[in-house]
Formats: structure tokens, sequence, C-alpha cells
């Protein structure tokens, strides 16, 4: 067989030949090509599972949640992989109510992945226990939950089933808020099941940001209390209160009712879900007047002091007529403010001139938006002098032809209590990781000195007369100067014809204390029936909202100490406000007329203290001076006639 | 005791080594490629394969003992015995495939290669001149194993048949003129589906007809042949189904299929091809972990390596085969008992073939027709025979110096 060798070489040639072939295709496929491959095989063996970073919470000034995220589960499918359609579609509807005929139709669906029930609540949670079908699954989905309802619900906003931002601070905020998303990769098997997780998460999710608002939610909650009183109380339709810190343009409050609970979006009629202290404008009416009586002041054309002949109450301003309620002839500048004079301030809108008092408008912020960073906000309606009538000095100087927003007119009060500096008003304090660490901290911005600190100064006082004894004097607050402006502004028709005398917006700004503002609010209330007076209807709520926040145990703002009233000229002021509150009819908020149980007074001044309980025939016993804090017998308690209350007073609160 | 010294210095050691470890890493694949099934019979399936290896181990030992002038004795028996199993197997077989023995499960027509090379071999070791008698007889004798296997049925083992009568009758001394005579057949049908190959084709088989002159009875039987196949072709071509014509396309190119025939195929190259230059490791595959790659422990075990041992774990793999390929040839090429030298050449062309076609197959470049790799894939009967013919080598290399 020798001589035959090389037939068996070339047997083996040709399997090294073929084998080379093999090796060739390998290197193709393994080398060259491995990127493609590799890919396939990814794509067909790994899915990816996005996961959903936590949403942030916005919380309070004082760490009050005001929307968290909850863990809820939502239940999914695979229409494949379901066996029976129809069973499942009946049990889905008797879990949660809905139409099988709903359900069917996703199931049937051909696609592999199929919503079916967002967001269960528990009862659902509880009675899916027993729901244990092929295909099914729970997936865990956070629910936006707001802890204190309607509270601050058209400010906090709300977001979508995706848990998106679509209104409010919600929305606004919600690239802070959103966490960004990360995703794992499960692998798949052939049938399309999903294994166990392969390897780590590859790119993890980052939980979104907590956005820490300046409002004080105490605050708000008075403040929506409150106006939801004066509210029914008046038969009013609906109504807006804003409260700012005047020194740094914190927005501590923004309430607007008729409310809103983002809780339950679908429920709420769609009109109350505005934030309507930055969305809606109105006619400001005599609240508008500072600003002529600003320019004029400013520009050294008038002196409060200087007088100002009212006419009688009327007046004829290019063809019409402009009537006073009460006719004056001869008005001090302060008076006409305290007085709130229409032909007054007329008359020094006159003296300011359209120019001027143009400038003076734009520079107390009407005409633009203040920047606060909320959706929908408004830059009302401020026209240029070179398309006014001949009338529109005029009405623009008593608060018509003219429309803002109750976080622009706050905001302009703001620079008269601030000294002369118009503040940037924000709601958002701060930014914060979920571990506490700051990310981002608002500080306060000054846009502009509109004013001098003397104007301010003097508008204050002036201001402070309208509480005193001027049309504010229902807004007076025991233990503290106020000052502030009512504005009663007639609605204009539906028509645009002229003014609704019967329907009014009633407004009052005031801040407070007036030597030292802190807190700065305005109340405004649209339609009130009963009383169209914003002396006897804003006044009267803004005084309940101050008093209240006022005699909060924290309140940083101060009562002036006993000791005090005697040395500063505004003893006759206290002694003024004092005399003024024993003749007001209304009662105290916390006290009813039938019953008579011992009254809390702890947090009052002295001298209010004192005065609730004479009233109700207590007599006091006082240890101490300055603010009560501590009460015997309790408040709540039954008392007998000759009870005697142990008072215990410390001059100064912290 | 001298002679047994003799025989054992001329043991391949370097075959046996590699061909157990080869069998050794099967096991190793096979637990790899189950590891993670959903059935506890599958993640057993390596303890059965190593206890297979195991009775394997001591059938190879066996053959190694006896001397290779019993299969020469006994080749018609051996080959009558597989013939009968076939049939038997056909009739009372489990799917037509199997015989039980005991728990075991047997498939008679891996064996059955084995007998066929021996029979072959023993049949052409007389020297004689090739008449086409002779030829019709080899034929016949690897169409009759192959028959009853196909009809089982079992494609890929029953080409194993025709695949080793090539080789065989060349290294025999037949001319490569009358292999390609027995050839034209084939490749007659594989050129009638256009007017134009096949046309090449008649011209280039009259003019090797021509140069080479056959005897004339010759000639006008390969003309006569040849010119019906190419009329019958595209007429019973015509007369399939639709379907029937897609079928016979799928298995020819899996890649029209991608769904159906070529889903194992694109699978199969997905893992191969993820694998990359060392492999995802050892159990970590994904392809044949989540079950998108079908008959991962059988016929698919060369992707399993390629996924997770990567080119370097195929490649070696591949020179292995070679390695024992080339071993085979060297024994063939030195023994000097014509029989021996045979039959060493008919198992090498086996083991060659069941190499090129599953790892063809794997790699998307062959139809799939399910032959498994030796050694590595699942299967007890099949590593049996694999071993029993790298035994069957050794016993000839052992014995090269005897008549």
């Amino acid at each position: 067989m020798r001589k035959e060798v090389h037939k068996l070489y070339l047997l083996g040639l040709v399997i090294v030949v073929v084998w080379l072939f093999l090796i060739n295709r390998l290197v193709h496929i393994q080398l060259l090509n491995n990127k493609t491959w590799s890919r396939k095989s990814r794509r067909q063996s790994e899915q990816r599972i996005d996961l959903q970073g936590k949403r942030g919470n916005i919380l309070d000034r004082n760490g009050i949640n005001l929307a968290v995220d909850l863990s809820t589960s939502s239940l999914a499918a695979n229409p494949r992989e379901v066996e029976h359609p129809a069973k499942v579609a009946v049990r889905l509807s008797m879990l949660t109510g809905e139409p099988q005929s709903l359900f069917l139709r996703r199931l049937e669906n051909g696609s592999s992945f199929v919503w079916l029930v967002r967001k269960l609540n528990w009862q659902m949670a509880e009675g899916l226990g027993s729901l244990n079908l092929t295909g099914i699954r729970e997936i865990e989905e956070a629910k936006r939950s707001f802890p204190l309802g309607s509270v601050a619900g058209q400010l906090i906003g709300g977001t979508d089933v995706d848990n998106r931002g679509i209104e409010g601070v919600e929305f606004a905020f919600d690239k802070h808020l959103q966490g960004t998303a990360g995703w794992t990769v499960s692998g798949v098997d052939a049938r399309g099941r999903r294994l166990s997780v392969f390897g780590n998460v590859q790119k993890g999710p980052h939980d979104g940001l907590d956005v820490v608002l300046t409002i004080d939610s105490r605050y708000q909650a008075i403040a929506e209390e409150e106006l939801k009183a004066a509210i029914s109380l008046f038969d009013a339709r609906a109504g807006t209160a804003v409260i700012m810190n005047p020194k740094t343009g914190e927005i501590l409050a923004m309430v607007s009712v008729p409310s809103y609970n983002p809780n339950y979006p679908a429920s709420s009629n769609p009109a109350n879900r505005k934030n309507k202290t930055v969305t809606d404008c109105f006619e400001p009416g005599s609240i508008f007047k500072v600003v002529a009586v600003s320019a004029a002041i400013e520009e050294g054309l008038k002196k409060p002091t200087d007088l100002i002949f009212c006419e009688d109450g009327k007046m004829k301003v290019a063809g019409g007529i402009i009537h006073d309620w009460h006719r004056y002839e001869w008005l001090t500048l302060g008076d006409v403010i305290k007085h709130s004079s229409n032909i007054g301030a007329i008359k020094i809108a006159q003296t300011v001139g359209e120019k001027l008092l143009y400038r003076y408008i734009r520079a107390f912020g009407f005409g633009t938006r203040t920047g606060i960073k909320l959706p929908g906000e408004a830059k009302g309606i401020v026209h240029h002098p070179s398309s006014w009538s001949g009338r529109s000095l005029a009405t623009i100087a008593i608060g018509q032809e003219i429309s803002a927003t109750s976080l622009q007119l706050v905001t302009a009060y703001g620079a008269i209590a601030n000294g002369g500096y118009l503040m940037k008003p924000y709601i958002l304090k701060l930014i914060s990781k979920k571990n506490g660490q700051l990310v981002k901290k608002q500080s306060p911005n000054v846009v502009r000195r509109v004013i001098s600190e003397n104007t301010a100064r003097t508008l204050t006082d002036i201001l402070c007369s309208v509480v005193d004894s001027g049309t504010g004097v229902k807004a007076k607050i025991e233990g503290f100067s106020v000052a502030g402006k009512t504005g009663t502004a007639q609605k204009s028709r539906q028509n645009s014809r002229g003014y609704d005398p019967q329907k009014v917006i009633c407004s009052f700004v005031g801040f407070l204390p007036a030597e030292d503002p802190q807190l700065l609010c305005l109340v405004s209330i649209d339609e009130p029936q009963e009383n169209h007076w914003a002396g006897q209807v804003a006044a009267p709520t803004f005084r309940k909202i101050a008093s209240r926040i006022l005699s909060l145990n924290d309140c940083p703002i101060k009562r002036k100490a006993v000791t005090l009233i005697a040395s500063t000229d505004s003893f006759n002021y206290e002694y003024a406000s004092a005399v003024q509150v024993e003749n007001q009819s209304e009662p105290y908020p916390n006290q009813t007329d039938e019953a008579y149980p011992m009254p809390r007074i702890v947090g009052m001044s002295l001298r209010q203290a004192v005065e609730v309980l004479h009233r109700q025939g207590i007599e006091a016993k006082i240890l101490g001076t300055g603010v009560v804090l501590k009460q015997t017998p309790r408040a709540g308690g039954e008392i007998e006639s000759g009870t005697v209350c142990l008072i215990e007073a410390e001059s100064d609160i912290r | 005791m001298s002679r047994t010294k003799e025989l054992l210095r001329n043991l391949d050691i370097p075959l046996l080594t590699v061909t157990l470890l080869l069998v050794g890493f099967g096991i190793i694949v096979i637990y790899s490629g189950t590891y993670g099934s959903e059935s506890a019979g599958m993640r057993g399936l390596y303890r059965r394969q190593a206890l297979w290896a195991l009775l394997s181990a001591g059938a190879m030992a066996a053959v190694i003992v006896l001397p290779n002038k019993v299969f020469n004795a006994f080749g018609h028996f051996i080959y009558g015995i597989a013939v009968l199993l076939l049939l038997v197997t056909l009739f009372v077989g489990v799917k037509g495939r199997w015989l039980m023995i005991g728990p075991l499960r047997f498939q008679p027509s891996e064996f059955a290669k084995i007998a066929t090379v021996i029979f072959l071999a023993r049949y052409l070791c007389r020297k004689e001149q090739f008449s086409p008698r002779r030829v019709l007889t080899c034929f016949v004798i690897c169409f009759v194993p192959m028959l009853l296997v196909a009809r089982q049925p079992d494609l890929g083992t029953s080409l194993v048949f025709v695949a080793v009568f090539f080789p065989i009758l060349y290294w025999a001394g037949l001319r490569p003129l009358y292999l390609f005579f027995i050839l034209t057949p084939l490749i007659n049908i594989l050129c009638a589906f256009s007017w134009v190959s096949w046309g090449v084709f008649v011209v280039v088989l009259l003019i090797v007809i021509y140069l080479s002159r056959p005897s004339f009875a010759t000639a006008v039987f390969l003309i006569v042949l040849n010119l019906a196949i190419g009329i019958a072709v595209p007429v019973l071509w015509g007369r399939l189904q639709k379907y029937q014509q897609e079928r016979i396309f799928n298995f020819l190119d899996p890649n029209r299929d991608p769904l159906g025939a070529g889903y194992q195929i694109i699978q199969s190259k997905v893992a191969i091809g993820s694998g990359g230059i060392l492999g995802k490791g050892l159990l970590q595959g994904t392809q044949t972990k989540l079950a998108f790659l079908p008959r991962q422990h059988t016929d698919f075990i060369f992707s399993v390596v390629g996924e997770e041992l990567g080119f370097v774990g195929a490649i070696l793999v591949l020179l292995c085969f070679l390695f024992i390929v080339w071993r085979g040839i060297k024994i063939a090429a030195s023994t000097k008992n014509r029989f021996a030298g045979l039959l060493a050449g008919g198992l090498v062309s086996i083991l060659a073939f069941h190499v090129f076609v599953n790892v063809g197959m794997a790699m998307g470049i062959l139809p799939v027709t399910g032959l498994p790799l030796p050694f590595l894939s699942y299967g007890g009967s099949s590593l049996m025979t694999c071993m029993l013919l790298v035994g069957l080598l050794l016993n000839i290399g052992m014995r090269r110096h005897e008549y």
C-alpha cells in the first residue's frame, strides 16, 4: 500500500482545506462581525426595564410636606400570555367597577404590554390579593399625594398619571422635581418571559429634588379659611389673598378660593384649578391711588399736608362726571388717601401728569410679569400714555382702565413697606437633594428702587391713618400698627360698556407692623352681594387673617411691648385703637356670643387679653407684662361668673 | 510479554489523550449548555453522558485489545447484524431511531457507520481490478444502511454512508475519473434547475468522456442516464407543490426562512458571533441559557462552545479534531495491512465528515441535517461510536507492522 500513501495525503489536504474553510467562517462570524451578532444577542435576550426615579417632595418653609410620592401598584398585562381574557376582564371589572369591555379591548390588543388599571387604591389592592393570573403583573408606581388636601391646591398644582407636573409648582419646577429615569437589564428567554436580572443595574435612576417653598402652610390655611368664611358671609363669588414678606419678597401664602384639592383633580371644576393670584387680572380701584400719590410726593410736587380741593364730591373730567361717595371740600393729601377721595386722587394725578404717572405705574411693576416662575402669570394691562384718552389720566389714577394681578398689587405695596425697594416676589425657597444636601437657594432680589425711603415712610404714615381712622378701620389689629388701603372697584359690564355698580371687587392690602413691616397681605373678594364696601368686606378679612397669624405660637412678628406704648408717639394710636375695638360689633374669631367657655388668651397682648376677659365678665389678675404666656383656667373650660383668670405674661417672647 | 510491550509502545498516546480530553470537555460543555434549563432531566444530562463516557472507554479498551484481524474475519457478520438492527429499529424502535436495552437507549444507526466501513474495507482489501460490478457492490453495501437510516428519517446520518463511499473507493484505488462518473447524476440534479448550467454540465461530461475514452457501454450508459435525469428533474420539480419546493429551497438555504428552518441557524450564528474572542464564559451564554438556541446540547453544542468560550475555544476544538484526523491519516498511511489501512481511511473520513457537517451547520454554511459533533454532542450511541472509532484507529496504529 506504500505507493498509494500519496492518496491519503491528498485526502488529508482536502480535509485541511475544509478546515481552513470552517476557520475562515469562524473568523468572519466571531471576530469580524462580533459586534453585529452581539447586538443581536443583546437585543433578543435582554429587555431594558425602565426605572423611575422618585419625584421630589414639595415642602413648605417649615418642612411640612405639601406634595409627596406614595408608592402604589398598577396592573399591567402581556396580552399574549393571558390565557382567558374574558375571565380576567370579568374579575377586573368586579374589582374596579369599570366595564368589562374596556379590559377586554385592552387584553385583545396585539401588543405585549398594556396597562389595565393604573394606580390602584387600597381597596383594589386588597381585592387583588386573590388575583393570580398568568400574564398579569403588578408594577410599582408612584402616586402623587397632597397631604394638606386643598390647602395651596392651585399653587402646588398637580401631576398627570405619569407623574409629570402639569400645573402650578409641580409644573414650574418639574425639571427639578422629576427624577431622572434609569434602567436595568433583565434576561428574556425565547418565549418572552422575564428571567433574573442579569448583572447590576446599568444606570441607576436618580430621585428628583425636593422643592422647598417660601409658603407657610399655616398662613396659607388660615388665609384660606378666613377667605372662605368671608365669601360665604358676604355671599361672594370668589376671592384671593396673597401674603408676602415685604423685606424679601418671599410669598408666604397664595390663596385662591373656591379651592381645589389636587388629590381629586377629576372631581374639580377646571376653573378653580387656576392660581388666580397670578393668572387673573382685575381693575384694582382705590388701592391703586397710592401710585399717583407716591409720584406726587417723590417728585416733590405735593407734601402730605398740602390741601386739595375736592370739588364737593363732583368733578367734570373730559365730558364725564366723577363722584366721591362722601362730599369733601378741602382735604390734605394724606386725607385723600385716608378717605379714598376719587376727586382728590385725580387732582393729584393731574399734578403729576401722564408721563410721570405712567413711569411710576411701570416702576411699581404694573404691566410687567413679576417673574415668580409660576405658570400662566398674567402681566396685566397698562396702556402707554400715547393711547390714553382724555379721561384716562383720571380713571387710571383711581385704579380703573388698568388691570393687575393680586401678586402685582402685593409686590407694589411691598415697595412702600420695604423703604422704597421693589422686591422680586418668589415662591421657591430652596432646592435640596433627598439627603438634605442643598442644591440651590433662592435669595431676595431687588428689582429697583421705586421711591425714596422718606417717601415710603410718609406713605406708610398715610396708610396707617387709613386703618387708624379712615376707610380701613376694620383692619385694625390690637397691638400692632397696621398700614393699609381699601379698594372697591366696580367690575366692567360683560358688554364692556361702563361699569356695573352691583358687581364689585373689594380689596384690602395692608402691612404690619408699620414701623418695621414684616407681613404684607392682600385680600380681594370678588362680587360680594351682601356688602359692597371693601372697608366692610376685605378689611375685616385681612384683620382676621393677620390676627390669627400673629397669634401663632412661633410668629416672628412681635407685638409691641406694653412698656413701649408710653414712650412713643404711637401711644395715642394705640389708645385710640383700643377704643375702636370696643366699638366694634364684630366678635373675635374664637368667640361666640351664646356660650361662655373660658376664652383662649394665650398669645394675645396683655391689653387685648384683659379686654377679652372683661367682655365676658371675667376678672383678670396679671403677672408680668407683654404677651400672655399662660392662663389659668385653661381655654375651653367652663366658667362661672366671678371667675378670676390668672394671666402670666412676658414682655418679649424669644 | 515483549509483544504486549511493543504494542503498548506503538499505542498513539497523543491521539488517545486528545480524544479523552475532547470527551471530558464535551461533558463540561453539556453541563454548561443545559445549566439553568427548566427541566431537571436536562440539567442531569451531563451525568448520563459521563456514564456513557465510562462505558465507551471500556468498549474502546476492548476494541484496542482485539487483534484487527478479527474485524476482517467477522466483517460480514458485523455488517449483517447492523443492518438487521436497523431493520428491527424501523419496526419496534422508539420513534424509529432508538432501541431500548434496559434503561439505555441505543441508536443502531451510529454503530452501522462503523460496521459499514468494516465491511467495505473487508470487501475492498482483496486486490482486484475495479469493475463496474465491484463498484456497484460497494454502492449497495453503503446504500442498504443508508436507505434504512433515511427511512427513520435521519437524513444527516444517512448521508454519512454516502460520504464514506467516495474516499474509501479512492483510497482503495478507483480512478478519480470513475468517481466523477459516479458523481455525475448528483451534479446533474443540482445543475438541472437551470438550462444554462445543465448545458454546461453536459458539455463538460461529453468532453471528459471524449478525453478519457471509457468503454463504449459505459459512455452510452452515462450519456443516456444524464440526459434522462436532465429531462426528468425539471418535470418532477414542476409537479411538486409550491410548499414542497419552498421546503427544499429552505433546506438548502435556511436564511430564506428566518422563523422556520433558518431560526436555528440564525440563533446558532448569534451564539457563536456574540462569543467574540474569549466568549462569555462557561455558564454565561445567554443564547443557550435563555432557550433561544434549540438542541444546544446535541446538534448545536459547537454553538455553546463558540458562545461561552469564544474564538479561542472554538478554534481549539477544531484543531483537536484536525489533530485526530491527522493522526488517523498517519495511522492509515503507516499500516502494512491493506484491510487496516482501508478501515482507518474510512473511519477518518467519517469523523471528518461529521465535524465538517456539524460545524458547517452551526455556522450557517450547510443545511441543518442533525449530525452530532463527535465526542462533544450529547448522545450515548454517538459517543460510543466515536470512541470505538478512535479505538479502532489506535488498534490499527498499534499493529501497523503486522500484515
